[in-house]
């Protein structure tokens, strides 16, 4: 018994080193299945890392990311990130339930 | 429902700037670029599609009301900042909307509304005020 809880806890723990990992892809499939394509480029620019400290930061180096996602003058915006954002609490159980898959 | 949702807040934002002189631009409506008077441009995006579930009791969506503040540039840039913030308070202590549909119920909370970074465009000043909403079964 008290070697199977043992066998949880050390689960649990890959787990949590996956969980960030799992999340970032997860924020990564969202913001790209939203992402407006043309030539493609700018999708081809969605890039999500993670940060010494535990932080994800999303980042797309075209320069016309903000143009789409935030609007201009002549175009209302996509807010692409934001809305991706609003679903927080789902993509966090979807990536502790994969990253307790990957523990296993 | 979704629908019903966007003409709550659509109204709810007619109802704040009934004394403005600042007219509503709907979404599938073009920003008039000759007249430069001050105009609202509204955008509704819905997160997610809702779940499809065997009769669930509980049903959450979520959402950003978005509106474009679009004054013309010059001196009415802190006027446009000003009701950007009067903007941003009035949705955010709104509480709850409840909207019925047919014979259902929903509660329409506004989670967040904020001012976002305001930026010159050519001709007009643009304050993007954003309203994050998430709504329930009432």
């Amino acid at each position: 018994m008290a070697r199977k809880n043992k066998d949880k806890v050390a689960a649990y723990q890959r787990a949590l080193e996956f969980y960030v990992e799992e999340l970032a892809i997860e924020l990564l499939n969202r913001i790209n299945a939203r992402t407006p394509y043309r030539s493609g480029y700018m999708l081809s620019r969605n890039d999500v890392s993670i940060e010494p400290n535990g932080d994800i930061t999303f980042r797309n180096d075209a320069p016309y990311f903000d143009f789409v996602n935030n609007g201009t003058e002549l175009q209302p915006p996509q807010r692409i990130v934001e809305s991706v954002l609003l679903e927080k609490e789902d993509m966090a159980k979807i990536a502790w339930q994969r990253a307790l898959v990957r523990a296993r | 429902m979704i629908y019903e949702i966007q003409q709550a807040f659509e109204a709810e934002l007619a109802s704040f700037l009934a004394n403005e002189d600042v007219q509503v631009v709907a979404e599938n409506q073009a920003v008039p670029t000759t007249n430069l008077g001050k105009f609202a441009r509204v955008k509704h995006i819905i997160s997610q599609p809702a779940p499809a579930t065997y009769g669930s009791t509980t049903y959450t969506r979520k959402g950003i009301f978005e509106v474009d503040l679009m004054f013309p540039l010059g001196k009415t840039d802190a006027e446009a900042a000003q009701l950007a913030d009067a903007l941003a308070a009035h949705f955010g202590g709104l509480g709850s909307i409840s909207v019925t549909v047919g014979t259902s119920a929903y509660s329409v909370s506004v989670d967040l509304a904020y001012r976002s970074t305001a930026y010159p465009g050519e001709v007009r000043f643009v304050v993007p005020v954003l309203i994050n909403w998430r709504v329930r079964t009432a």
